[in-house]
């Protein structure tokens, strides 16, 4: 009996033993190989590879915060002294993981921004980065510290000191601490010194940085850190450069059309400085159809009146979407401040011109018995929410008689965007001399600004922070990341106070819920409750007041 | 030999793919050499030897019995037993024997299984006896039963019935009283009186406890199991309004928790015993035909099913090792069974709806809605100037008072038809299943169509004694073409005053104006085509090996391949095609392919009162899969949609491909002693390629006892005990559902421009991490089987505990890495429960028959470590807030805010908030609201899951209805969901209507439904909803034809029937009784308590009617 046994297993051995000799070869049956994605391995190992990895920080960048959805928009000034939305902002429900905390996704956007920026950082200086030359990689560098830089800096300004960032994240991590807002502006300044000595005069391609992108963001850094000398010196470089000057006559596309230089600058194709354009420093680059080129941009949407909702005398549909103003529908609204107030002063201002403000409308309904007849106060009046209806809307948030064709109807706008334009450096030089002390030097600036929109020039002596946010709206309204620009300054209180006004059809004017419910802690946004949730081996304090 | 060696590496290497082939080819010649033979059932594979002279036949049939586990059934009065014969046999099998041993002219056998039926060629009770009782013996379908041991009671005089189930018994007393007798059937009696024929209906008995069960790379006997295994046969359910077999079997089986099913075609979740792992898949490895299957459980037909087998406990499911943590469901399809062809042809025709609809706002409805959000809001609300609160189109319809109801718009009564034919034999060396399968659903939301079309041949031939060959192949296709209308998005919300059509008759885009709001109905516009196709194939050899007996050889091979498209083309005419511009289309195709290679060597024996099996599997399986999906807009001209994009003016192209492998080698010892004691011990050892070098091997034990107390002397005496065995098992099983590559640093790809030229642009994707590692689940089961009272009773019990470490997790990760999660092993989670399952025969008198299946289940998990860290430094381990992760408590936590109800007008009201908006409760006593008062405040596990399932016949009448529940409740608040949170007011706000509920106003100070308030509150509390229901799930009722009227159509088998699903739900608060559609009385704000959906979210199941045929010739 044992022997059967013994001789049943063994020849059981021998076949197995037969069979699964070949394997102990065989072992790369299960080696994982990529088959569709690149991994950090093989993606950064040549010009060619970071060039592409480059492109991936401005592919992030305008993807996170430009073209995202509308609760995004608030870092273009929505819920300050520029505009108040429809939905309402009660500040008293801005909390860490509220119903509004949906604009905080910029925190997630920076520092996904920042974690590409170290990867292309620290594999520059691998051994597998194969470089053809210094340059190129100096180049590399210095444009993806100039991301890191711009992320840092908008979370410093957005929730004050944060964690600065600043190695390739390749294991997790859950300890991360707030460093001060200065350490972070501090970091910021030192990648943008490092920046500006490498990166070239010329964009590589439309839409790349340049060493003029990097001192005009050095110069607001110093500006936060109250280095004023040096915000005028980096500032001074860019406005010194003879390759950069404010556009005085008309340009590009469509001189062909009645308007003004002002106007020109916001057509589509003449924005990037192959158009002719010498006023961008840094622009967003979008092309409608072409592969890459971008979701486009909602401001027509948001910045509009809601024509199509507005009823002619009879009842009945008053407005079509056509081709020249798109698809508005006041997704937020013009503070009273921002319609009327900035503009009283000067009112033959160029910005103010019926071509780049519009504020008069006509029934474009051919079925309305009004067509082609003004929309009157009185009709206005009696609707519910009026404000959307009478507003007056920014031309620059739109691209009256360039919308794709058929596509006028979805508020999205194709045309380039300005990150960086050279008036903005002219107003952050003045900010500086004004910090410095220099008013004269601080109205120079304003003045030259102010030039080109054929605007009286202002009094040194009138000069003060509060003039040169009003400046930076009547030059940079609706471009303007008006929300770092108030929090940096720690102004955003004071100005949604100020300002923050509902201008009805009647005239008459309301405070905001914006304005009656901001209080002083909401200088700062909160930090994300998810990241100090998440972050779990340290604490990562709340602003006051969240 | 070493260089030897060396050289047969390298020759390997190089040609490692054709090798693995042709290494099995060489195996199987090398096997074939040594001369080997098939499995089967066991009168195939069973060989006998025998040498006997001058013997009688009575002699020779004991020394088969004496060999084998042959057991004869034979009256000696009608077959001679006693003539001697002279018989050499060496290795036949027992049909053979008999051949050699009977006149085929005089005695007729039939094997079942391992009794054999002897009975005279046209035996006739006439010629023996005037006082003579005879009859026909049918099982309860109608088909006669051979075999069938009839006994005068209290005497050994009786007989069996003959191939066509005809008995006779002479010489019988007056006051006799018979006993018929089947094995796997219940005995019955039957007083004689007077009469003389007495036809009787066997019928099963509830606990197949001799049903021969799969277990992965073998079957074994359901007595012999030492596991938990579940099992339900396809007979009945094939009647039932259900187009996945995985509804069919929703609540039967405790512990396999099945889904709800709302869109047509759609497979159901699967979920076997408790929640296992914090992130990765939850899902049973299903095995078609001793295979693993990676194909949509819909692609089988249901009538194409045979049984189905669900490995529940750790050592059942060990066997399959690496991927069998959420235990394992084996299907197993149809084989000949008869001689004779057998036809069989099933069809049913139907209609399905909406089980229950939205309730909401009419036009009027709607504009008490908006005044009252309106003065809720502080803006004026004025009925006279209504109008100014509308957009201009719903500002006409007004006026008019035109109204839609988009809901009705949107669904139907959608039909739905179903046609199963099927042929199958089994001759001499031939057995064969040959089917067509066509589905035709039209869904009750309209454009959800799908039809279904499914061809199989099952097929097996025994080449020779030792080497049998078959195959089994699946073709499906599945067409799910057709785009659904956006029932159950906010699309039906769409303002019951918008415009459908404008003048011209043409669908207008958006009803009233909201971009939010395109027209619904748009969506019929859209060209759609969804195609898949499925091939899946095994190609199988058994061999049995000589000289060593009960030494099996099996290999298979087999090969899933997957085509599927998904065309879609938006025209002009419709919103996204017109916004392209000029049409929009997405093109995607893509194609992947799983095969498989099983070499099982098994070896069984019984020595004495030792059985021994052994088996040794080796395997390795593969996939690979590619997908491009085109996208083109612009298009220059629209006629030829998606089949021409070269016309586009805009192209994007995207193109995926994955690959992984997996290696396995698996033994398994099998061991009982005198059926009484019983050991099964498994090893498994798996490689994955998806985990990262050093991490991708791992190994899986197991081992299970068995004990058989009703073979134990001291309960023999006990004769309400028919069966009880107790079981007990630990094993080890892991879970690798992370998928390929999950180990690596991935790298988006996307695209930029820099002004018009296009470039390529990447940026980090996910993180890698290089110290992954398989996720196991130990595990420990107690079962109880019994049988008692005669087996009317039956059942069994498990209880479980496991625990899973390891977990392989994505861990979400503070966003300063700039990485939203990471895949890593961490933690600890525990399953605990319980599992009933009772057969009963309620009531069994002539005529009528109701049987009743119950089961029942209940699962606790938690968590029970998780990163092991203690920052808070307060002495317990650290929860994971931002997971909802909490140490001790259920995966299914649901941490935030709680609320006692809404803020009444003279409550004490904090800042942030008003009257009418629902109050967070301060659940730290700080004194204020904030972060820290969010707590766990339920779970959305339920507490407990019930099925009772029932079926009643009555002569020719059966009824059958299954009622399934689950239910929450319990002190850790169990079954719950967010599905009433307040989006109610979004829709107002954004110009839609609503769902209608009874809201806070200054006039109706509830506590259920806040007011009418728009804008963000501070704190948002989570506001749950139990989802207890109770379900008739299934009811049918058949009627089937008579014996005599089927003679006369020259059938076996002729039924009709009727049937419903999902005809009644009740849910917890039914006592209020708000009926929403007929027989749904529910205050379940959400969709379907089972689908679990939240308001909006997800569509409604279906309920559906049926009326059916079946024929069996």
């Amino acid at each position: 009996m044992k022997n059967n046994i013994i001789r049943i297993f063994g020849k059981l051995i021998l076949v197995f033993g037969l069979y699964f000799f070949p394997v102990s070869c065989d072992e790369e049956f299960l080696d994982e190989i990529p088959k569709d994605f690149l991994t950090p391995n093989n993606a950064y190992t040549n010009l060619d590879g970071f060039e592409t990895a480059i492109n991936g920080l401005h592919y992030l960048v305008r993807e996170h915060f430009w073209n995202g959805n509308w609760k995004q928009y608030a870092l273009f000034g929505n819920h300050t002294d520029y505009t108040f939305s429809y939905n309402k902002l009660d500040y008293n429900a801005l909390s860490a993981s509220g119903i509004w905390a949906g604009f905080l996704v910029y925190w997630d956007s920076a520092y996904k921004l920042i974690q590409n920026a170290n990867t292309i950082i620290s594999h520059a200086e691998m051994d597998e980065a194969k470089w053809n030359s210094n340059t190129d990689k100096l180049q590399i560098i210095a444009e993806a510290k100039f991301f890191r830089a711009w992320g840092h800096k908008i979370l410093a300004n957005l929730f004050g000191g944060v964690p600065i960032v600043d190695t390739e994240i390749i294991s997790p991590k859950y300890d991360y601490v707030r460093n001060t807002r200065d350490e972070v502006y501090q970091f910021c300044k030192e990648d943008l010194e490092y920046a500006v000595v490498n990166l070239p005069d010329e964009e590589k391609s439309p839409g790349r940085i340049t060493k003029a992108a990097a001192n005009h963001l050095l110069s607001e850094i110093n500006i936060c850190l109250e280095n004023w000398q040096e915000a005028i010196d980096a500032a001074s470089l860019v406005i010194d450069d003879p390759d950069y000057e404010l556009m005085a006559e008309r340009f590009g596309a469509r001189t062909d059309i009645e308007g003004d230089v002002y106007w020109d600058l916001f057509q589509i194709g003449n924005q990037n400085r192959n158009s002719g354009n010498k006023e961008s420093i840094w622009v967003i680059q979008e092309e409608y159809g072409a592969t890459g080129g971008g979701n486009g941009c909602l401001w027509e949407w948001m910045w509009g009146p809601w024509l199509t909702s507005i009823k002619d005398p009879d009842g009945n549909s008053g407005f079509i979407t056509d081709d020249e103003f798109g698809w508005p529908i006041a997704h937020r609204t013009p503070t009273y401040w921002l319609q009327q107030v900035v503009w009283e002063d000067d009112w033959d201002d160029m910005r103010n011109s019926s071509y780049n403000i519009r504020r008069e409308f006509y029934y474009n309904n051919p079925k309305s018995n009004y067509y082609g007849q003004k929309v009157t106060k009185e009709v206005l009046i009696p609707m519910s929410n009026n404000y959307r209806y009478c507003q007056v809307y920014y031309m620059k948030a739109t691209t009256p008689w360039d919308h794709p064709k058929g596509i006028y109807n979805t508020g999205i706008v194709w045309k380039d965007i300005y990150a960086m334009r050279l008036a903005e450096t002219y107003l952050l030089r003045a900010e500086a001399y004004l910090g410095k002390g220099d008013k004269q030097k601080a109205a120079d600036d304003i003045n030259v600004v102010r030039a080109r929109a054929n605007a009286t020039p202002v009094d040194a002596d009138d000069v003060d922070i509060d003039f040169i946010l009003d400046e930076r709206a009547r030059e940079l309204a609706v471009e303007e990341m008006r929300s770092c620009t108030l929090m940096r300054l720690g102004l955003l209180y004071d100005r949604v106070k100020k300002y923050s006004y509902i201008l009805w059809a009647d005239g008459s004017v309301e405070a905001t819920k914006e304005n009656t419910t901001i209080q002083p802690h909401n200088n700062l946004w909160p930090i994300p409750q998810t990241a100090i949730d998440l972050n779990s081996e340290a604490t990562l304090e709340q602003n006051p007041g969240y | 030999m070493k260089k030897f060696l060396n050289l047969v590496c390298l020759l390997l290497r190089q040609h490692r793919k054709k090798l693995i082939v042709m290494r099995n080819t060489v195996l199987i010649v090398l096997i074939s050499a040594l001369q080997v033979f098939a499995t089967g059932s066991y009168a195939q594979t069973k060989t006998i030897s025998l040498a006997m002279n001058d013997a009688t036949i009575r002699e020779v049939l004991y020394a088969i019995q004496k060999q084998s586990e042959f057991y004869f059934l034979y009256n000696s009065e009608l077959i001679d037993v006693a003539k001697k014969v002279d018989i050499t046999i060496e290795e036949e099998k027992v049909d053979k024997i008999l051949t050699r041993l009977f006149n085929k002219n005089e005695v007729d056998f039939l094997i079942k299984d391992r009794y054999i039926v002897l009975t005279p060629v046209g035996g006739n009770a006439e010629l023996f006896d005037q006082r003579t009782v005879s009859g026909t013996v049918t099982d309860q379908s109608g088909q006669p039963l051979p075999g069938v041991t009839v006994l005068i009671k209290g005497t050994t005089q009786g007989t069996v019935t003959n191939t066509d189930g005809n008995y006779s018994l002479s010489n019988i007393p007056e006051d006799a009283t018979l006993v018929y007798s089947f094995v796997g059937m219940r005995t019955q009696e039957v007083v004689v009186g007077g009469q003389i024929s007495i036809n009787i209906v066997m019928e099963q008995e509830t606990i197949g406890i001799e049903e021969v069960v799969a277990i992965g790379y073998g079957t074994i006997s359901k007595k012999d199991l030492t596991g938990s295994v579940s099992s339900v046969r396809f007979e009945d359910q094939i009647l039932n309004a259900n187009i996945n077999v995985m509804q069919a079997m929703q609540g039967y089986l405790p512990g396999l928790n099945i889904g709800a099913v709302t869109e047509s075609g759609e497979d159901p979740s699967l979920l076997i015993r408790g929640t296992t792992s914090l992130s990765t898949g939850q899902s049973p490895l299903i095995v078609v035909d001793g295979v693993i299957y990676n194909g949509s459980i819909s692609d089988i037909s249901t009538s194409d099913i045979e049984r189905i087998d669900v490995l529940k406990d750790a050592s059942s499911a060990a066997i399959f090792g690496s991927r069998s943590a959420n235990g394992v469901i084996i299907i197993t399809t149809k084989q000949g069974k008869s001689e004779k062809p057998v036809f069989d042809f099933n069809t049913y025709h139907g209609a399905q709806v909406i089980a229950n609809k939205y309730n909401v706002c009419n036009a009027n409805e709607y504009i008490k809605l908006i005044l009252d959000y309106r003065s809720a809001n502080g803006m004026e609300a004025d009925i006279n100037n209504m109008e100014a609160y509308l957009d201009p189109l719903e500002g006409e319809n007004y006026r008019n008072g035109t109204e839609n109801d988009w809901g009705e718009l949107m669904t139907q009564a959608g039909p739905i038809s179903q046609y199963d034919l099927s042929v199958s034999g089994s001759t001499a060396r031939t057995n064969y299943y040959l089917s067509g399968s066509f589905t035709d659903q039209e869904g009750a939301v309209m454009g959800d169509d799908f039809t279904h079309t499914s061809l199989r041949a099952n097929f097996s031939n025994d080449i020779s004694n030792w080497l049998t060959i078959g195959m089994n192949a699946m073709y499906s296709n599945k067409d799910y073409s057709g785009v659904a209308l956006p029932y159950s998005s906010w699309s039906l919300l769409s303002s019951p005053l918008g415009t459908i059509y404008d003048e011209t008759g043409d669908l207008v885009f958006y009803p009233h104006n909201k971009t939010m709001f395109p027209n619904p109905l748009l969506n019929q516009r859209v060209k759609d085509s969804e195609v898949s196709n499925n091939l899946f194939s095994v190609l199988y050899a058994d061999i049995k090996i000589p000289k060593i007996e009960g030494l099996k050889y099996h290999f298979d091979y087999s090969d899933n391949l997957r085509f599927e498209k998904h065309h879609q083309f938006w025209g002009t005419n419709t919103v996204s095609g017109y916004q392209a511009p000029n049409g929009h289309v997405t093109r995607i195709n893509s194609e992947n392919r799983s095969w498989l290679i099983n070499n099982i060597l098994s070896y069984s024996r019984q020595i004495k009162k030792h059985q021994v099996e052994a088996t040794i599997v080796y395997s390795r399986e593969g996939y690979v899969g590619e997908s491009s999906n085109l996208t083109a807009k612009n298009f220059s001209s629209e006629v030829l949609e998606w089949n021409a994009i070269e016309l586009a003016g805009y192209l994007a192209v995207n193109t995926n491909a994955s690959e992984n492998n997996t290696e396995a080698f698996m033994s398994r010892f099998l061991y009982n002693y005198d059926n009484k004691y019983y050991l099964t011990a498994t090893f498994r050892r798996d490689g994955f390629s998806g985990f990262p070098a050093g991490g991708k091997y791992a190994n899986f034990p197991s081992a299970s006892l068995g004990w058989v107390i009703s073979e134990e002397d001291f309960t023999k005496s006990l004769n309400w005990i028919n069966f009880l065995k107790l079981r007990l098992s630990y094993g080890v099983n892991g879970n690798q559902a992370l998928g390929a590559y999950s180990s690596l640093s991935k790298m988006e790809l996307n695209n930029y421009v820099y002004d018009k030229s296009s470039v390529v642009a990447i940026y980090s994707g996910s993180m890698g991490n290089n110290d992954l590692t398989w996720e196991k689940t130990k595990s420990w089961n107690f079962g109880i089987d019994f049988s008692v009272l005669n087996n009317r009773l039956s059942g069994e019990i498990n209880v479980y505990k496991s625990n899973t470490t390891d977990q392989l997790v994505e861990r979400s990760l503070p966003s300063m890495t700039g990485y939203n999660n990471v895949w890593t092993n961490l933690g600890e989670v525990q399953n605990k429960g319980i599992e009933v399952e009772l057969n009963s025969i309620i009531l069994s008198t002539s005529g009528f028959i109701w049987k009743s299946h119950l089961s029942f289940s209940l699962n606790r998990n938690k968590i029970v470590h998780l990163y092991g860290t203690d920052t808070d430094g307060d002495g317990k381990e650290d929860d994971d807030i931002g997971n909802s992760w909490f140490i001790g408590k259920s995966i299914g936590a649901i941490y935030n805010y709680k609320t006692d109800g809404i803020y009444q007008i003279d409550d004490d009201i904090p800042d942030g908030f008003v009257a009418g908006k629902f109050r967070p409760v301060d659940v730290d006593g700080s004194g204020e609201l904030d972060e820290n008062d969010r707590t766990v405040i339920g779970c959305t596990e339920p507490n407990f899951r019930v099925g009772f399932y029932n079926e009643m016949k009555y002569k020719n009448i059966s009824l059958s209805f299954m009622i399934n529940s689950i239910q929450g409740g319990g002190k850790n608040n169990y079954y719950l969901s967010d599905s009433r949170s307040n989006r109610v007011i979004e829709h107002i706000h954004s110009g839609a209507s609503a769902i209608k509920r009874d809201y806070w106003t200054l006039e109706n100070p509830t506590n259920e439904y806040p007011g009418l308030y728009y804008g963000g509150e501070k704190y948002q509390p989570a506001v749950l909803e139990d989802r207890s229901f109770v379900r008739l799930q299934d009811i049918t009722l058949a009627y089937g034809f008579s014996k005599t009227v089927l003679n006369k159509l020259g059938v076996n088998n002729l039924k009709i029937y009727l049937s419903g699903k999902n005809l009644l739900t009740l849910t917890k608060k039914y006592k209020e009784k708000v009926l929403r559609e007929e027989g749904y009385f529910t205050n379940f704000t959400g969709m379907d308590p089972e689908a679990g959906t939240n308001l909006l979210m997800g569509t409604p199941v279906m309920r559906t009617y049926i009326i059916g045929l079946n024929i069996n010739f």
